[in-house]
């Protein structure tokens, strides 16, 4: 009986604190963990370029084995809209929960964590998990898991 | 409140020149003709102030518009539920939401006309199976008779009429082999692991390629319509390895997902090399999946090649049982 972690990973200090987390409960809960690196991009042209694609794809691949989890982690290089993309995945793997670094906030910004749940609520119904950059602190998203 | 669009970017304008006329009211700032250095200097940062703060303020108000239009480039109906905040009552808001509601109509549409399609498809199926089966076997069957019964009596062509016998021998094997994958009966009589497991060997057989069977014991049982789509995504899946994928070894699995049976056909072939195209095959595959609630994905295996992983849900085994 396993379910399914999907993190969304980047090179950026957020998206290695998610993957980090995302790591540890896959480990500690025996959850099956499926890595998701999507390269932004809104040109439907540029979605197409196979060296956008390829890139994404090196990056998880490297960021897999830089934390030992290229045996056990499942990847999803895409390049797109990564909300929409998120939630495409989330669908097609059957994901239990997904895993989002939140970067830092700024001063007279709002919060990180509430853009991104805004975005994913219309993408997804799957709960999500922030991972914030600087302390390592999570907290779950400010919405309710319709799943 | 809810401010219309055009009120809204109507408020934006009239507030910035309203600002700047005050400002040339209130401020000793004095225009002269021919204008000075000083003076041009002042009406240029105005004027790039004035077009910044429009920008920023109406890019709130087309945000949204942009948004829906990625969506709209993006949506594919089967992969459903993807809809777009409302957040707001002006016309914005209408439109998106009346976008959301086009796709749960479209949504259902689609599904409910890939039932019929998928029903009909499995009903000329059974049919041609039938045929094969009954008919073309039968014709195959006594020219075999016919065969033997010349042969004893013109022993001087036995080695002709072995020969032919031998091709009519194959011909009737190949078309059982046919008939059985238009009609899976062992599925219908033995259950999903036994159609699998003949599937997969039928499949070695013909393709040569090494098959290696995990499948895991006491899964729970699943509905007829879920047991035929897990097998026929299986099937699909083998005849795109044969065709595409130039594996040597492929792995079909049945396992325990979390209140789940979970599908999972993974070979060591060249891969999609990129994006995976979803074409024919592949849309059939998702319609399917789509049509019994479950979850298919269809990415690059983790050491190349392909996996297809269909994640069936046990909930709708509790809900059957439940039923009946």
């Amino acid at each position: 009986m396993r379910g399914t972690i999907l993190c969304w990973v980047n090179d950026r200090a957020h998206g290695r604190a998610a993957l980090k987390a995302a790591a540890g409960l896959s480990d500690r809960l025996d959850l099956r963990l499926v890595l998701a690196c999507v390269a932004d991009e809104a040109d439907a042209r540029a979605c197409r370029d196979p060296r956008r694609r390829e890139g994404a794809a090196r990056l998880v691949a490297q960021l897999a084995a830089e934390h030992g989890l290229s045996d056990r982690a499942e990847v999803r290089p895409a390049v797109g809209d990564p909300f929409v993309l998120l939630g495409q995945m989330a669908a097609e793997e059957a994901a239990d929960l997904i895993v989002i670094g939140a970067p830092a906030a700024r001063r007279l910004r709002r919060s990180p964590e509430s853009r991104l749940a805004e975005h994913l609520e219309s993408a997804t119904t799957v709960p999500v998990l922030f991972v914030a950059e600087r302390s390592g602190r999570r907290r779950l998203a400010p919405r309710t898991a319709r799943r | 409140m809810h401010l219309s669009l055009f009120w809204r970017v109507f408020a934006v304008n009239a507030g910035l020149l309203g600002g700047i006329a005050l400002l040339l009211l209130l401020s000793p700032v004095e225009i002269n003709a021919p204008i000075k250095a000083r003076q041009a200097l002042i009406v240029v940062g105005a004027l790039v102030i004035t077009l910044a703060t429009n920008a920023v303020l109406l890019r709130g108000v087309i945000t949204p518009l942009e948004r829906l239009a990625r969506r709209m480039d993006t949506v594919d109906l089967l992969r459903p539920g993807q809809r777009l905040p409302v957040g707001r009552g002006d016309e914005v808001g209408r439109v998106v939401a009346a976008f959301n509601r086009m796709l749960d109509r479209l949504e259902r549409e689609r599904q409910e006309s890939g039932r019929r399609v998928l029903a009909a498809q499995e009903a000329e199926r059974i049919g041609i199976a039938r045929d094969l089966h009954d008919e073309v076997g039968q014709l195959l069957t006594s020219v075999l008779l016919q065969l033997n019964s010349i042969s004893d009596t013109a022993p001087e062509h036995r080695v002709e009429i072995d020969e032919t016998r031998e091709t009519v021998r194959l011909a009737l094997d190949e078309v059982r082999r046919i008939s059985t994958e238009l009609r899976p009966e062992m599925l219908e009589h033995l259950g999903l692991v036994s159609a699998l497991t003949e599937l997969s060997t039928t499949f070695e057989r013909v393709s040569g390629v090494r098959v290696e069977r995990q499948f895991d014991a006491l899964l729970p049982p699943l509905p007829a319509d879920a047991e035929l789509a897990v097998y026929r995504i299986a099937q699909e899946s083998l005849t795109n390895v044969a065709r595409h994928a130039r594996a040597t070894r492929v792995t079909i699995a049945l396992e325990h997902g979390l209140d789940s049976v979970v599908l999972r056909v993974v070979d060591d072939g060249r891969g999609f090399g990129g994006a995976p195209v979803e074409h024919g095959g592949l849309r059939s595959m998702r319609e399917r999946a789509l049509l019994i609630g479950a979850a298919l994905a269809i990415k690059e295996a983790s050491r190349g090649g392909v996996d297809v992983r269909l994640e069936v849900p046990a909930a709708r085994v509790a809900h059957a049982v439940a039923v009946d």
